[in-house]
């Protein structure tokens, strides 16, 4: 079973998990999606038609798709439907501690084009979701965000702290470090000449 | 998140956008022997204008109407104007398309009416792409990973830029 | 006294010797001039606008090439926070020796350093960029064929200065009490917990605590004793701290006198505290001075431990009287401010009111410190009665 296929069996089976899931953060919500199969027949036709006149197969927008490969059955996208924001604010913090109801945290303002940090906070515990409270360990990586969201023309502020998940070191970024490391450490040391005890220099 | 046999898509419509990044670096770091032909950093903007004449300015300096006259106006009043522009800068290298910055791929910014009903809307994609075959070779997800991992923040701050330049277009010069 | 004020009575004499502490600012930083326009630099953290090293800051003010007035430079960190700016100083004195933490100089840690350095996913960084970049630097003059560097440890002489060469007449000697032989094995096994490994989920370096590769350092001039505590604690074991100094004094005196002035270490902090250190090491009642610091909730000194200095001497002094700044909250749309109030969220600036304290010894002879204070340094009464170390 190649990759791609057992991707499309998952999906199959699961994709309203998918959909409640996969544009962060509105696990729980009701699954927005089901077949409808005039409303995707239409569809079909009408993406078909423009993709046909536009399609450009070696590129990576999204009108670019393949339409005989689709594995997910998407419910027509409303506009209203997603919320928009607006970002007022955003930082990108480092916890330092962690307590029993506050964790503390140094920030870089990143709304400020800032990149040190230069700012710190203690934020409640109870602002994170299940699934980041886990994660939340002296030296995490979160960002946290300030502003406006419309849903169906209604505004109202929302805060957001989301814990990165951070990439891995990968196997090859090691392997170059330690190359590096050693490189540096024969460069300076290598030589027993260099090593310092001449404070009669002066 | 939609994953085809062409094309692994992962989009986020909530803040933060970084969450993207980081989950399409881990998944490949996870996957680095997937073949890989070509990398997109894209980010789409909706953007109410506030009204139709900022609508209408942003057209204007986009395309100006002297000459097209008939499309845009009749008996005085405003009928028509600018649909669906793409901004792409052509610079072709030994036969492939190239980046400003250098690298193989392209970088498009097409306009578009909103996709759902917003009135004096607009809807600007900015498509970053990265070609990542070479010599017809393609590449693989440890590539892409890391390509990401190092494009991202300024793909993403270019692209704020282009989509504020067109923003600030439907602002009234007085 | 404001610190621009700090230029008028100009630079020492020759003859005279000067010990100069700042902080808080990410680290601290300790200048000591021995004689005869010879500086040594210890540490490092940026001045108040947080513009320039404030040893760079404070030598061009003084009217000093800091090319050639430094002649020595200490580092006792490798962690941002505690050290910024000490690449541009090192950078900035190409002729200077360089002194760094043995332990900072093995190869575990190289490859620590090289492996976090591979992270380039954060905004903040990974918090080695000043340690990183005073390799960069070292690694250049090496290649140059200059051998400026050395690495710090227990009873390493780092400076000597013939007396002949002093302009007073003594010879002067700068030597490091630490890290001991166990401080460096505790480093690199908490070096070794930390090592990033191959699928291992980034992250950054987390604020050493304690700070075992610390480099504390007793500078004598002639009869004069000078000794300063860096970061050093007291620990449980007879083989690491304050514990190994006074054992390793114990086996050979470290100098002939005791000395009259003490940095204080790790900000005062009671875990710092060591009896045997003030009564073997220092002179009674002698001026000591530490620089406050705060990390979130901690705050140093706390009130045991000034209460714990002062015991020991009546002459105490802090670079600052707040460990941070109450400066207005930064300009933000309307509605951010109004979500932080509305849930009572304090965002607070790391940035502290920065503050010198200056003592200078006109005649050896005398052994009388001259003390000045300048911006929001005070004595540790002071900051005992402050709001904040209540």
């Amino acid at each position: 079973m190649t990759l791609t296929e057992q991707h499309h069996r998952q999906l199959d089976t699961r994709y309203s998990e998918t959909f409640a899931t996969g544009s962060g953060g509105i696990e729980g919500a009701p699954a927005r999606t089901r077949f409808n199969a005039e409303v995707l027949n239409a569809r079909q036709k009408r993406m078909k038609a423009f993709v046909d006149s536009t399609h450009d197969p070696e590129g990576t927008s999204l009108e670019s798709e393949s339409l005989d490969n689709i594995g997910i059955v998407q419910y027509p996208d409303s506009y209203l439907e997603t919320p928009r924001e607006i970002k007022l604010q955003e930082w990108e913090g480092q916890v330092q501690e962690v307590g029993s109801r506050y964790f503390s945290a140094r920030l870089v303002d990143l709304t400020a084009g800032e990149r040190e940090e230069a700012e710190e906070v203690d934020l409640p515990l109870d602002d994170l979701t299940e699934s980041d409270r886990i994660l939340l360990v002296p030296g995490a990586t979160f960002r946290w965000i300030i502003g406006y969201r419309y849903t169906r023309g209604e505004k109202e502020r929302f805060a957001r702290i989301v814990i990165r998940r951070l990439p891995v070191w990968t196997e090859q970024e090691i392997r170059t470090a330690d190359r590096e490391a050693a490189d540096l450490y024969n460069a300076l040391f290598g030589d027993p000449h260099n090593r310092a005890a001449t404070a009669n220099r002066d | 998140m939609q994953v085809d046999r062409e094309k692994f898509l992962v989009t986020a419509i909530q803040e933060p956008l970084i969450r993207v990044h980081d989950f399409f670096v881990k998944c490949f770091q996870a996957l680095p022997e997937t073949p890989i032909r070509a990398v997109g950093i894209n980010r789409d903007v909706h953007f109410d204008a506030g009204s139709r004449q900022a609508l209408d300015r942003v057209g204007d300096i986009l395309a100006p109407k002297d000459v097209w006259q008939d499309f845009a106006m009749r008996d005085g009043k405003r009928i028509g104007g600018l649909r669906s522009p793409t901004m792409e800068p052509a610079i072709t290298k030994q036969g492939q398309r190239e980046r400003l910055a250098g690298s193989p791929g392209w970088t498009q910014v097409p306009l578009d009416p909103p996709a759902g009903g917003v009135p004096n809307g607009a809807y600007v994609q900015v498509n970053d792409h990265y070609e990542l075959t070479k010599m017809g070779k393609l590449s693989d997800g440890r590539s892409a990973a890391d390509l990401v991992a190092q494009k991202w923040d300024a793909s993403i701050d270019r692209s704020e830029e282009y989509v504020d330049r067109i923003m600030e277009l439907a602002s009234d010069p007085n | 006294m404001p610190f621009s004020e700090i230029h008028t009575i100009g630079p020492p004499q020759p003859t005279e010797i000067e010990v100069c502490v700042f902080g808080p600012s990410f680290g601290e930083c300790i200048i000591v001039h021995l004689g005869n326009g010879h500086w040594v630099v210890f540490d490092s953290c940026m001045n108040h606008d947080g513009s320039e090293p404030v040893a760079l800051s404070y030598l061009n003010a003084l009217g000093l090439a800091p090319a050639s007035a430094i002649k020595a430079i200490v580092a006792t960190h490798w962690h941002n926070d505690h050290c910024k700016g000490l690449a541009r100083i090192v950078g900035a004195a190409p002729a200077a020796y360089v002194w760094i933490s043995s332990a900072l100089t093995t190869p575990e840690f190289f490859r620590f350093a090289k492996r976090m350095g591979k992270n380039k996913t954060t905004v903040g960084g990974t918090k080695l960029s000043e340690f990183e970049s005073v390799i960069d630097e070292i690694a250049a003059r090496n290649k140059a064929g200059l051998l400026t560097f050395g690495y710090a440890s227990s009873r390493m002489p780092m400076v000597k200065i013939d007396a002949k060469l002093s302009g007073h007449g003594w010879p002067c000697e700068v030597t490091g009490l630490s890290p001991s032989p166990g401080d460096t094995l505790n480093f690199l096994t908490r070096i070794a917990a930390q090592m990033p490994r191959v699928r291992q989920t980034k992250h950054s370096v987390p604020s050493p605590s304690p700070n075992d590769v610390s480099v504390a350092t007793l500078v004598t001039i002639g009869p004069l004793s000078i000794l300063l505590g860096a970061d050093l604690e007291k620990t449980g074991s007879q083989t690491t701290g304050w514990n190994a100094v006074i054992a390793a004094h114990h086996q050979i005196p470290f100098g002939p006198n005791n000395a009259s002035l003490y940095k204080i270490a790790h900000h005062g902090s009671e875990n710092a505290h060591s009896l045997e250190l003030w009564q073997e090491l220092l002179e009674p009642n002698p001026f000591a001075v530490l620089t406050p610091w705060r990390n979130g909730s901690g705050r140093l000194p706390t009130g045991a431990g000034i209460t714990n200095i002062m015991t020991e001497t009546k002459r105490a002094l802090a670079t600052a009287s707040e460990a941070r700044t109450r400066r207005p909250l930064k300009e933000r749309p309307p509605g951010v401010l109004r979500f932080l109030r509305e849930n009572n969220i304090r965002i607070r600036s790391l940035t502290a009111p920065f503050g010198c304290v200056r003592f200078r010894m006109p005649n050896l002879q005398s052994g009388t410190w001259n003390v000045e204070l300048f911006r929001s340094a005070c004595t540790l009464a002071e900051l005992a009665r402050t709001k904040e170390f209540h």
